[in-house]
Parts: C-alpha cells; sequence; structure tokens
C-alpha cells in the first residue's frame, strides 16, 4: 500500500494537492494500491475530497481514524434533526437561528448558507450571556468536534468525537510560564488513555497504527510518499516501525539556482535533506532536477529518481483536437496565482510592447491574486493603459475550456518545481512561451517545436517571443500540432514507468526487512 | 414514598443527617417507605453509606438517577484496570501511582482514601504541568465525570457518564466577580427526547424532585431537611407532593427574638403566605419551636407538628463501677457556635476541684477551630492531658456506655440529637438551658440540670456535686434511662403519625 502524506486538503487545492490526486489516480490506472493520508482536522473534509474525485475508502485522515469514522455514510443534520424545546423563541440570523427561553439565549444553531440549510455548529451560552461551547457537525453529519471556552474567554479545549459521543482525542490549548500556547493531545484509544506533548509526536503515533493496521493496507506491505517533507519528516522518523518512505519534492530544493551543489536549501526540503540516510528514495520531477540531485547528493547512499508530478490522462490525449482556426485569434492567457514568483507584473511590461504591434491582441489573467501583489500588477496595468486589452479573469476550475480556446500560454515565472498547467496547456494544443528557469519549462517545451523558451528577467525577449509567434499564424498552428504529440510524454503509461522504478526498490526493500 | 431531601451524605455528618439516619431506621422498622435523596454528585457515596448502615435502595441521588446507576453494582476498580499503556512507566506509593513517558509526567492516579488502591481520580497533565483533564471514578468502578480546566487551571467543563461510557450531563463553571466558580449551566442530555438547560444546580433540582415524584405515581411526600439546598427546590416543585419543611434549627436569625425577631434566611420566603400555600406542614422537634411558630404563623398553626428527631433506642443499663471515673463527655459539632471554649472553661474549674476527671471531645470541627480549642487548653494551662479531642465517629455507643457525665454549653439548636442519645445511655446531662430542647429533654434535677446560658461557674458547680456524690449520680443516671423512653421509636412514631395519616 502506498500512502501519499499529505497535511490538509482544502478547496483550494495547491499543487501539491492536484499533483497527489493525479497520482492516486494513475496508480488506481495500474492497479497499484494506494491511499491519501491527511492529519488536520477537516470538518469538510470529506465534502472536498469526494469533489476531487476520492473514494472515502482512499483517504485516512488522522482524525478520521481515531474519531472511527475513515468510511461512513453521509446523512446531513438539519434542522428538524436537532429536537430543541418547543417553547423556545427563534429568531433568525440569516440562514440561522437564536433561540430563546423568555428573554434568556439558549442556543444559537448555525447553519451553511440559504441554499445549504445543513446544521454547521451549535452554540451554548449561560444566563449571564457567556459562549461556553460550540460543538461542530462533520459534512457527513454526526457530531465531530466540542470546543470548550475557558474563564478568559479563550478556546481551552476540543473534544473530537466519536459517533456515539466519546472523546476519541482531547486537545487542550494551555499555556506556559512565559505564556505561550501548549497544545496538548491526550488519546483514547483500542481501550488504552495516550498522551502527546505535541501535534508531532500524535502524528507518529497515528503512522504507526497506520502502518500496523492490516485493513488499510489490505494485506499490502506499507510505503510512505512523503509529499511535505517540513510538516511531516519528523513524524514519519519517529515512528517505531521502519517501513520504506520516500521524500518528494514539489519544487526546487534550494533558494538560488546559481551554484546547485552549495546553495540553500529550500525551507520546505532542509529538514527532510539534512536527514537524507533517512530516507530510501528522493523523488525529483524533471531532468534537469535529477541531474542537479545526482551532483550534489551522488555519493550519499540515497536512490535518486526522477518522475513528474503532472500526468495527462488518456481520455484527454484521446480526446477530438482542436482545430487551430477554431481558437479565438490573437488571445494569450496565463493560468497561474498572480505571486511574485510568477511574474505576472514582467508580463504585463512585455504586453506593452505586444499591444503596440498588435493592438488586437488580448490577455487573459487566470488565478487566485496574492493580495498585495494582485494589487501591484492591476496598478502596471492601469499605469500603462492596458486595461482594455488585459483581464483579470480569478479562479476557475475548468481550465481545459480556456486552454482549447486561446492561441498562447506564457509562464513568466522566476522559479517553478514542474508546473501542472503548462503540462495541461500542452496537451490541450497550446503552444507555450515560458521562462527556461528551474524547474520545468525545459521538461515540457520542446524550443522552436511546441513552444519558445525564453530567458528570465529579459522583458524585450519575451515580448519579441509573443509577438513573433502571434505574427506567424502558420508557425503556431503547426506548433499546437506539435503540442499535442509532444505531450505524450506525460501519458500515463510514461509516467508509471517512471514510477516502476521506484516500486520495484521499494519491493527490494521489502524483502530485505524480512 | 417519603422523601427525606438532603444535600449530601459525608463521611462525617452533622446531626441533620444523623436524625435522617435515625428517622430512616424508625421508617423501616414501621414498614413504611422512604429514601433520603442527595443532591451532590459523590463518588464515594455508596461506600460512605454502608459506614452509617444504610443500602442502596434507603437513598437515591440525583446524579445516580439521571445517570441510571441508583442501584449499579459493579467491581473494585484498581491501577491494573485502567489499562495504561506498556509504553509508560507507573511508580508506586501508598496513596497515589505517577504515569511517566520517560521523564515526563503523564499522569497521577489517586487512590481513594480508606481503601486499598481503588482508583478515585486520574489527573492527566500536559507537558508544562497544566492539568488538563482530570477523570473521577465511582467507587463501583466506573469512570462518572471528566473535568476540563482552561489555561490559568480553572475547572471549567464537565462531562458525566453511565458506566456504559455514554454521555448523560454536561456542566460548565464560569468566574465569578469574586474569581470563584459559577456553575453556569447545566445540560441534561437527551433527557424524555431532547436535551434539557439549567441555570442552575437549584432548577436541576427541583426538576429532579418532580421527575422524581412522577416517576413514582405523584402524591409522594417531601420532607426538605437542609434548609439552604432543599427549601427552595421543594417547595418550587410543580407536580402533585405533599412538601414539608423539617427545622432542624432555630427558626430565627442569630440572637434574635424567635416571635418577634427576623427570620434565619432559609425560612423568609417560605414563611410568607405564599410560600406556607405550597406547604403541607412545617415539621419542628421540639414543643417550644412549635408554640413559637405558632404565634408567628397563626393561619398556619393547624400545619406545625412537633416531632422528635432524636430517637432513643433502648439500652442495657451500665453501672458507674463499669464506667470510667470522672470522664466528661461533649459530642456536636466543634465550632465556635456550640461555645466549646465555655466548655473548655468549665472543665477547667470542674477539673481543679476534682482532679480525677477527664473531658473527651467527640465530633469534628474546622481546622482553624480545632487549632483555637487546643491552643485554649494550652492557655488555661490543663498541662495533663486530659482533654483529648477524639475526633469524629460515625456511632458512639461505647464512650456513652463509659462515661459519667455530658457536658452542653451551647446557645441554640433545633434539638440537640446528643442529648438524647446520652441520655439513652443513662448518662446525665448538665446543659445551658438554651432553645431549643435541653428544657423538654431535661428535667432539672433528675436526669440532669438545666443552668442558664453563659453562666460558666454555675455548670462546672453542678457537675462537681454529682461526681462527688455517687449516689446522686446513680439516681440521674437511673432517671437519665427510664425519662428516655418518651423518645423510644414507638413514641416517635406516634408523633409521626399526623404526617403519616
Amino acid at each position: 500500500m502506498y500512502y501519499f502524506l499529505d497535511d490538509n486538503m482544502q478547496d483550494h487545492k495547491s499543487g501539491i494537492e492536484h499533483a497527489q490526486i493525479k497520482r492516486l489516480n494513475l496508480f488506481n490506472s495500474f492497479k497499484v494500491p494506494a491511499k491519501i493520508v491527511t492529519i488536520q482536522y477537516n470538518n469538510e473534509l470529506h465534502r472536498v475530497t469526494q469533489a476531487a474525485g476520492i473514494a472515502d475508502n482512499q483517504l485516512v485522515n488522522l482524525y478520521d481514524y481515531f474519531q472511527e469514522t475513515l468510511d461512513i455514510p453521509a446523512q446531513p443534520t438539519m434542522i428538524q434533526d436537532i429536537n430543541i424545546d418547543s417553547t423556545w423563541r427563534r429568531a433568525a440570523d440569516g440562514p440561522s437561528y437564536n433561540y430563546y427561553e423568555n428573554d434568556q439565549r439558549m442556543m444559537y444553531v448555525r447553519r451553511h448558507s440559504e441554499a445549504d440549510k445543513r446544521v454547521m455548529n451549535l452554540q451554548y451560552f449561560d444566563h449571564y450571556g457567556k459562549l461556553l461551547k460550540v460543538k461542530w457537525f462533520d459534512v457527513r453529519g454526526f457530531m465531530s468536534v466540542e470546543q470548550i471556552y475557558g474563564w478568559d474567554g479563550k478556546i481551552a479545549i476540543e473534544n473530537y468525537l466519536k459517533p456515539d459521543g466519546t472523546i476519541a482525542i482531547q486537545k487542550s490549548r494551555l499555556h506556559d510560564r512565559q505564556g505561550k500556547a501548549i497544545e496538548h493531545f491526550i488519546l483514547n484509544y483500542a481501550d488504552h488513555k495516550y498522551s502527546f506533548a505535541n501535534f508531532n509526536e500524535l502524528v507518529s503515533f497515528f503512522y504507526d497504527q497506520m502502518v500496523s493496521d492490516n485493513q488499510l493496507n489490505d494485506g499490502t506491505a506499507p510505503k510512505l510518499i512523503v509529499d511535505r517533507s517540513y510538516e511531516l519528516a519528523w513524524p514519519v522518523f519517529h515512528m517505531k516501525k521502519r517501513v520504506y518512505r520516500a521524500m518528494q519534492l514539489h519544487n526546487n530544493h534550494v533558494n538560488a539556482s546559481k551554484d546547485m551543489l552549495h546553495a540553500e536549501y529550500n525551507y520546505n526540503y532542509a529538514f527532510g535533506l539534512n536527514h537524507l540516510n533517512d530516507w530510501d528514495g528522493l523523488i525529483g520531477l524533471t531532468k534537469q532536477q535529477k541531474i542537479d540531485l545526482d551532483a550534489r547528493f551522488g555519493d550519499e547512499a540515497i536512490k535518486i529518481y526522477q518522475i513528474p508530478g503532472p500526468v495527462v490522462s488518456t481520455a484527454t490525449l484521446e480526446a477530438k483536437q482542436i482545430e487551430f482556426s477554431k481558437r479565438t485569434p490573437l488571445k494569450v492567457v496565463m493560468v497561474a496565482r498572480i505571486s511574485s514568483e510568477k511574474q505576472q507584473d514582467q508580463l504585463v511590461k512585455a504586453w506593452k510592447q505586444v499591444i503596440k504591434v498588435l493592438p488586437e491582441a488580448t490577455l487573459d489573467l487566470w488565478g487566485y491574486e496574492n493580495a498585495d501583489f494582485g494589487k501591484k500588477v492591476k496598478a502596471i496595468v492601469k499605469e500603462e493603459e492596458l486595461e482594455k486589452s488585459i483581464n483579470f479573469r480569478g479562479y476557475t476550475a475548468d481550465v481545459a475550456s480556456i486552454y482549447n480556446d486561446a492561441q498562447l500560454l506564457i509562464l513568466p515565472s522566476r522559479a517553478e518545481g514542474l508546473p501542472l498547467s503548462l503540462v495541461e496547456a500542452q496537451s490541450h494544443g497550446l503552444p507555450i512561451i515560458a521562462n527556461d528557469i528551474k524547474y520545468g519549462p525545459a521538461d515540457v517545451v520542446i524550443d522552436q517545436q511546441d513552444g519558445l523558451l525564453t530567458t528570465n528577467g529579459d522583458i524585450d525577449g519575451l515580448a519579441q517571443a509573443i509577438i513573433s509567434l502571434l505574427q506567424d499564424q502558420d508557425k503556431l498552428a503547426l506548433f499546437s500540432q506539435h503540442a499535442y504529440a509532444d505531450s505524450r510524454r506525460y501519458s500515463e503509461a510514461a509516467v508509471m514507468e517512471k514510477w516502476q522504478v521506484l516500486i520495484q526498490d521499494a519491493d527490494q526493500f521489502e524483502k530485505g526487512a524480512h | 414514598m417519603f422523601y427525606f431531601v438532603n444535600e449530601y451524605i459525608l463521611s462525617q455528618n452533622s446531626s441533620l443527617e444523623h436524625a435522617e439516619f435515625k428517622r430512616i431506621k424508625l421508617f423501616d422498622q414501621f414498614q413504611t417507605p422512604a429514601k433520603i435523596v442527595t443532591r451532590n454528585h459523590d463518588n464515594q457515596l455508596h461506600r460512605t453509606i454502608k459506614k452509617f448502615n444504610l443500602n442502596d435502595e434507603q437513598i437515591i441521588n440525583m446524579f445516580d438517577f439521571f445517570g441510571n446507576t441508583i442501584d449499579y453494582v459493579g467491581h473494585e476498580l484498581k491501577t491494573k484496570d485502567l489499562k495504561i499503556p506498556v509504553d509508560y512507566q507507573v511508580s508506586t506509593g501508598n496513596n497515589s501511582r505517577t504515569i511517566k513517558d520517560g521523564g515526563r509526567l503523564v499522569g497521577e492516579i489517586h487512590f481513594a482514601s480508606g481503601t486499598v488502591g481503588q482508583i478515585a481520580r486520574v489527573d492527566y497533565f500536559d507537558v508544562a504541568g497544566n492539568l488538563a483533564n482530570r477523570e473521577q471514578y465511582d467507587i463501583r468502578g466506573f469512570k462518572s465525570v471528566d473535568e476540563f480546566f482552561d489555561g490559568e487551571g480553572h475547572m471549567s467543563y464537565q462531562v458525566y457518564y453511565r458506566p456504559d461510557g455514554t454521555r448523560y450531563m454536561e456542566r460548565h463553571y464560569i468566574k465569578s466577580t469574586a474569581n470563584t466558580p459559577i456553575n453556569s449551566l447545566n445540560q441534561l442530555l437527551n433527557y424524555r427526547g431532547r436535551d434539557r438547560f439549567f441555570n442552575s444546580i437549584d432548577d436541576l433540582f427541583t426538576y429532579f424532585l418532580d421527575e422524581l415524584n412522577q416517576a413514582n405515581d405523584e402524591n409522594n411526600v417531601f420532607i426538605a431537611d437542609r434548609p439552604a439546598v432543599a427549601n427552595m427546590p421543594v417547595m418550587s416543585m410543580e407536580s402533585g407532593a405533599k412538601k414539608y419543611l423539617w427545622l432542624p434549627m432555630n427558626h430565627a436569625r442569630d440572637g434574635q427574638d424567635e416571635v418577634l425577631g427576623a427570620y434565619d434566611g432559609s425560612y423568609a420566603v417560605p414563611f410568607t403566605p405564599k410560600g406556607l400555600k405550597k406547604l403541607a406542614g412545617i415539621i419542628v422537634m421540639t414543643n417550644q419551636q412549635r408554640e413559637h411558630l405558632q404565634q408567628r404563623l397563626p393561619k398556619f398553626k393547624k400545619h406545625i407538628y412537633t416531632i422528635s428527631g432524636a430517637i432513643a433506642e433502648h439500652y442495657q443499663p451500665v453501672k458507674l463501677s463499669a464506667r470510667k471515673p470522672g470522664n466528661l463527655i461533649y459530642v456536636g459539632r466543634l465550632g465556635k457556635d456550640k461555645e466549646i471554649d465555655q466548655l473548655l472553661q468549665a472543665y477547667k474549674l470542674i477539673h481543679e476541684a476534682v482532679p480525677t476527671t477527664n473531658l473527651d471531645l467527640y465530633g469534628y470541627g474546622s481546622k482553624s477551630d480545632l487549632a483555637n480549642f487546643k491552643q485554649q487548653v494550652i492557655d488555661l494551662k490543663i498541662n495533663d492531658d486530659s482533654v483529648n479531642f477524639r475526633g469524629y465517629q460515625p456511632g458512639v455507643d461505647e464512650p456513652y456506655d463509659t462515661a459519667q457525665l455530658m457536658l452542653d454549653l451551647g446557645k441554640q439548636d433545633g434539638q440537640p440529637l446528643a442529648m438524647v442519645e446520652g441520655l439513652s445511655h443513662g448518662v446525665p446531662v448538665i446543659s445551658c438551658n438554651y432553645h431549643y430542647g435541653p428544657a423538654e429533654i431535661i428535667t432539672d434535677g433528675n436526669n440532669g440540670r438545666l443552668i442558664e446560658t453563659n453562666n460558666i461557674s454555675e455548670v462546672a458547680n453542678a457537675a462537681i456535686k454529682i461526681l462527688q456524690d455517687d449516689q446522686l449520680w446513680q439516681s440521674m443516671s437511673d432517671q437519665a434511662y427510664q425519662l428516655s423512653e418518651s423518645y423510644s421509636p414507638e413514641n416517635v412514631w406516634k408523633q409521626w403519625q399526623v404526617i403519616l395519616k
């Protein structure tokens, strides 16, 4: 059983979660047993994961595990399921209600929204009007956690409950003599009561239980792929049971790419890379990254793999290709979070030159805005009087239709791991112009065949590249054809072949252990 | 069913509880169903009552009622039953154990006092030593309460459990302006179809009494015994019940005139016309108190009854020769209001005249009161260890049978239970003539002496006279046995007939 270790899974997924989901689907296609493992409490978790196509039996959450709610039927709690005293007076507050006995507020029943009337939580008050506790429902309908307020009006205790109402995990939020917060965990598990000085210790204990759980393992040997080593390497290293474990990089592993042999590690990977010998494998995303890893760690015993995160599904590869003439002429898109390392500011400056030559061209910027940087980019657009041709379109889940409609995708980033959007855009036949940075663009874009690689920081060069392709529509159409063909490099079979190398090694590890 | 409504039964009880014990025994003797009702949660209750020869059928506790554990029979729960994870080390100790994970203190197990390792509670700490969770265990062998604490160490939340681990109540505590805990919400879970909410334990207690009444076909008799805790909840009951107030004390505020002065706080509301409407009657223990109350409440006078709280068993007479010569006893709470300092002064005078005397004081008192009394003994220069504080004992038959005289210099009471007990064991009593009781219990010169209050030297003189005249003592002791007949179970049961009718 391959466990993909993550922290949390929310509606706003990062590239790491997207990569995990793609990997899970890939493993499913090839019938390699796998599950995603998260450790944070999240009462909306199962809605999020189901929407992402993750089956409940392929998701192991720490709280679910101890609350005994890994895979239970959903039965939403509605207001009529709560037997409220019928003599109480009810006052609406949006979709929610206050309840009063005479003039005393007894309860507040919070519901999600007018459209979604499930009960979210119950809030209890005393006759002094003080909020005493809040009981939250899991999206599947059972009462999942009670938060207890202390004398100081702050949450002091959170009790995570099993569906039968007994306490599975008590989290206390007290403080030490310096007033610093201490999160302590008491776990009721298998007739025993355990005490954990912090969350990491609990996570470590949880992993040990998980890898020893035959039902979860489905009779196979447990193996760990750690997708967030910053949060999870410590608990993994402190497990009592030693199982196969590999560290997956999701980005450049150093901060500055000039001296790959000595550069300071990206803080996300520093702890993991400082304990290189505690891993059984290290997974980089791109060929260049593997070259850099080999150069730096080649003398160590660690096995280094190159496996891309993005996977192009068979369905996408077999889908009907879009005729280039059907694409909106001169429509350019960028699909990425609007943040400084993505350098939308440079693209906007380059666009000023593009628009002088091609006044009909349009640029759509898709993606969440990081507050400050979003403002900055918008200010430049205004200053340069580009509002007519540049549109901020926000986040969308339906990227395929964007890729199918545009003529060109730009990614002017200064640093990446292996951008999912490049592989996805290419699979939809979209030519790409991207800065040749570490890592990713060079692994996706074949220069002068399906796109152009530009030099980071060279705004004029970027502008010239865009102009040259938009002006040569025949070339662009040819690039589009090549893009479809080149994306086969990221087919399920191609990526799985890379995984097979690791899987064989992991099986060897298991044999060695026994 | 008769319900005697009280707050608790402790391992050391006041005469109020002892009167209830005697009463429950009386009802049992005359085959009339009755139970003592207690309000407070008490993990030791079902063990404590055995010390007072009560069984589980003779009491009913509110939390047992809601937790369905009225007659629960469990097993002794010891450290091994806690299933402490093998990863942890458990220390040894007399009254407790520590649980450690390496050098870190995980928890502490505390044993119930007077047991061999039976679990009373387990405390769990966080890494900074804050108490994070306290588990309370019922002596019958199940976790009864989880307590949770906030960052300042204040207990803010309690969850109450049945033996099967399901919850039946949640209670909250918040900070008062005086920085003390206030129980500001009690949530009875899923009881009769829904959660029920109570702002205070009084409200909860009232609801419980109604439920108890209705669970037993209504129209039961409820006698409120402990005024501060039982009076208002009994009177606030809404279901059909016969409600009586039992007066274990003087109804007047300390030092006030009993007919004209202000009522003690516990009676201000009940004795208004509106309050009296809810009552079937008031029960006092002496005729004198009844007369005083009848003067105050003329419209209610027919419903004020005298029933003795004291009940004198028949005991085999013990001759002087079989008693400890010069052994004086005091039995009762050791409080300032009981005028123990006057008692010690009187003893000093007696002891100077009759050096063979000694004084045994039976009863409990606060630490500081006890320290003061012991200091007083030193200050009085009673240097021969002849004064002994014997502490509280569930039964004092043996000390009564070996004592020669009993002293009581008190100022007020509802009826001194120990006085009747002493007399029934043939111990003459020298008492100040306070309200209420001594004048009805003692026939001056026959079974003891009645002395005006605060007259210490007269008490001493009376005692010296009896101690120096064995014939006089024997006559008084004989009459003590004889006159106790009026407090026999049969005679007290006759007094109950007005209520039982």
